[in-house]
């Protein structure tokens, strides 16, 4: 299979399978677009990642690259975040920084799979915690006034109870 | 790992929306109390964005969401389906008549008509259910012949009647166009109108079908363009939306089937009816077109069923957990199907991609003698957020936005 060479904002470049590089919509549109040669040795830039995640990403499609193509979103089905295999959820066993530029980085590569799984991450942790939990381990500021938090807090209260 | 600086804060609010899209409704109010920026964006929230399905609010077929009152934002979908899903509602009984009557209702984003007995009355909706006190219009029938059915499109409304009449209604001008006489042998128990066109269906207990067409010559009059005669009483009858199919139910009685899919055109070529010879769905009390090839039936044998019209197999099929006859129904396009049943003025919710039914709602508030609650529920509306049923002697208004009130759960009943 040919190889293709993306290189990260902070310069430096992975060698990966063509075919691999390609779950990334981003790519496979640059690929096509420029209509570049499988024979060329060309490197194609990828200014928004910076190589600790790059590497993630390669990582992940290259574990996903015989996955079948992620199905479109449906309306009838209802989402779930508990469906997250066991191999994704050691894989995103990682910092919250580093998460959230995996999410950064599918989102601008365009790697539908990648971002439902760690988005569905984050929803998990958001899931179950009151709002000062949620603040905590998200290091939200609450920037709420305190009549404007009283408010909120009235509004919301009633969904409290069963 | 050198990502220290990346917080979910820098997050778009795009991809903040596709994480809080997998979150249900208690997370998303926890959440709103986190931050202002968090409580502005669930606030006002896309629905589009929305990837919890909800039933009854989910607002997602145009023929439904012309229907609600309110267009609801995602969070209140989310709030509201939740009290559909377990019962938690205020109930008003909206109009009482002390003579039993077989009313008829029907709804759109603004009125609600009425009908009972002779009398057809048009009320607009607030948040009350609606404006019983000052009624847009009421119309008498000028032979005092009662309603059955009535049907009706932007300018007509249409009604048939017990002795055969059938009476038509200018909406503009809310007067009578016209009332003719024993047009049936019988009462006339279903009738149906194109909404775009001049195309009037009537079926009636004489097992008759009549065609009419609406003409203005010089004075508008219904003109018979066919009459097939089929072997039982017609209990219902329904255009499909392009016009070019009436499907029929009948009491199927002498027949082995009782439910007709005809051609408008060519009114005596009967195209397909449905169900097995074997088992026959016996008195079809209504039914609603889905689409050009899809049909859902329901009627004494309390069953509630999705036909494919093409094959004449039925694709679906819901049981009422009592065993009670099923007399009308109304649907949403999309997931949701709410049936009046026979008896004690009881509802049911289902959920069309699930077998067993969501949830049960009892007429309670209804004035009248205490044999009231066994009545049956003769015609039903719902939108996103209200229930209008119609029993023989209330008109009540289930109203499902309420933020407290008593959870009535009937969905353990199986």
């Amino acid at each position: 299979m040919p190889n293709i060479k993306l290189q990260s904002s902070d310069g430096e470049t992975f060698e990966v399978d063509v075919e691999i590089a390609k779950c990334s919509v981003t790519i496979k549109t640059m690929l096509e677009d420029l209509g570049m040669d499988d024979e060329e040795e060309e490197v194609v830039p990828l200014p928004n990642v910076n190589s600790a995640i790059l590497r993630k990403v390669i990582q992940w499609a290259t574990y996903h690259k015989d996955d079948p193509p992620p199905p479109e979103d449906d309306d009838n089905k209802e989402k779930r975040t508990d469906d997250i295999s066991s191999w994704d959820a050691d894989f995103l066993k990682v910092d919250q920084g580093t998460l959230f530029e995996l999410i950064l980085a599918a989102n601008y590569l365009d790697i539908k799979g990648l971002l439902d799984v760690t988005c569905k991450t984050v929803a998990n942790m958001i899931k179950g915690k009151a709002p000062e939990e949620i603040r905590k381990t998200f290091n939200i500021k609450n920037d709420f006034t305190a009549s404007e938090e009283e408010q909120v807090r009235k509004e919301n209260e009633w969904c409290e109870e069963k | 790992m050198v990502s220290p600086h990346c917080f979910l804060k820098d997050l778009s609010t795009e991809l903040l929306l596709n994480i809080f899209g997998y979150l249900d409704f208690l997370d998303l109010c926890r959440l709103k109390q986190t931050c202002t920026r968090f409580n502005d964006i669930i606030n006002s929230w896309d629905h589009t964005l929305l990837k919890v399905t909800t039933i009854v609010t989910n607002q997602m077929n145009p023929k439904f969401s012309t229907k609600c009152m309110h267009g609801l934002s995602a969070l209140e979908k989310m709030r509201i389906d939740k009290n559909w899903t377990i019962g938690r509602y205020s109930e008003k009984s909206l109009l009482y008549s002390k003579k039993k009557i077989m009313p008829w209702i029907h709804m759109n984003d603004q009125f609600l008509w009425f009908s009972r007995g002779n009398e057809i009355l048009c009320f607009e909706r607030n948040y009350n259910g609606i404006n019983i006190h000052k009624p847009s219009f009421s119309l008498k029938t000028e032979r005092n012949e009662d309603i059955v059915n009535f049907q009706l499109n932007s300018n007509f409304l249409v009604c048939g009647l017990r002795e055969g009449g059938i009476w038509l209604i200018d909406l503009c001008e809310k007067s009578t166009l016209f009332e003719v006489e024993k047009c049936h042998n019988s009462d006339v128990t279903s009738i149906d109108m194109s909404q775009r066109g001049n195309l009037i269906v009537s079926g009636s207990k004489d097992s008759i079908l009549k065609i009419w067409k609406l003409e203005e010559d010089p004075k508008w009059n219904a003109v018979e363009s066919h009459c097939q005669i089929l072997q039982d009483l017609i209990w219902k009858v329904s255009l499909s939306e392009d016009t070019s199919m009436i499907a029929v139910g009948t009491s199927g009685k002498t027949n082995s089937s009782s439910i007709f899919i005809h051609d408008v055109e060519r009114p005596a070529h009967q195209i397909i009816h449905l169900g097995s010879t074997k088992h026959p769905d016996k008195g079809i009390c209504d039914l609603r077109w889905d689409g050009e090839q899809t049909l859902w039936s329901c009627g004494y044998n309390s069953f509630l069923k999705r036909w494919d019209i093409r094959t004449g197999n039925c694709e679906q099929c819901f049981t009422d957990p009592h065993g009670s006859g099923l007399y009308c129904m109304d649907y949403d396009y999309h997931n949701t199907i709410m049936v009046g049943t026979q008896m004690h003025g009881r509802v049911i919710l289902w959920d069309i991609r699930q077998t067993k039914f969501v949830q049960m709602y009892f007429m309670e508030s209804c004035k009248g003698n205490r044999y009231q609650r066994s009545s049956p529920i003769y015609s039903l509306a719902f939108d996103a957020e209200y229930l209008f049923t119609a029993t023989d002697q209330n008109l009540n208004v289930l109203d499902f936005s309420v933020y407290t009130g008593a959870v009535k759960d009937y969905s353990f009943c199986a």
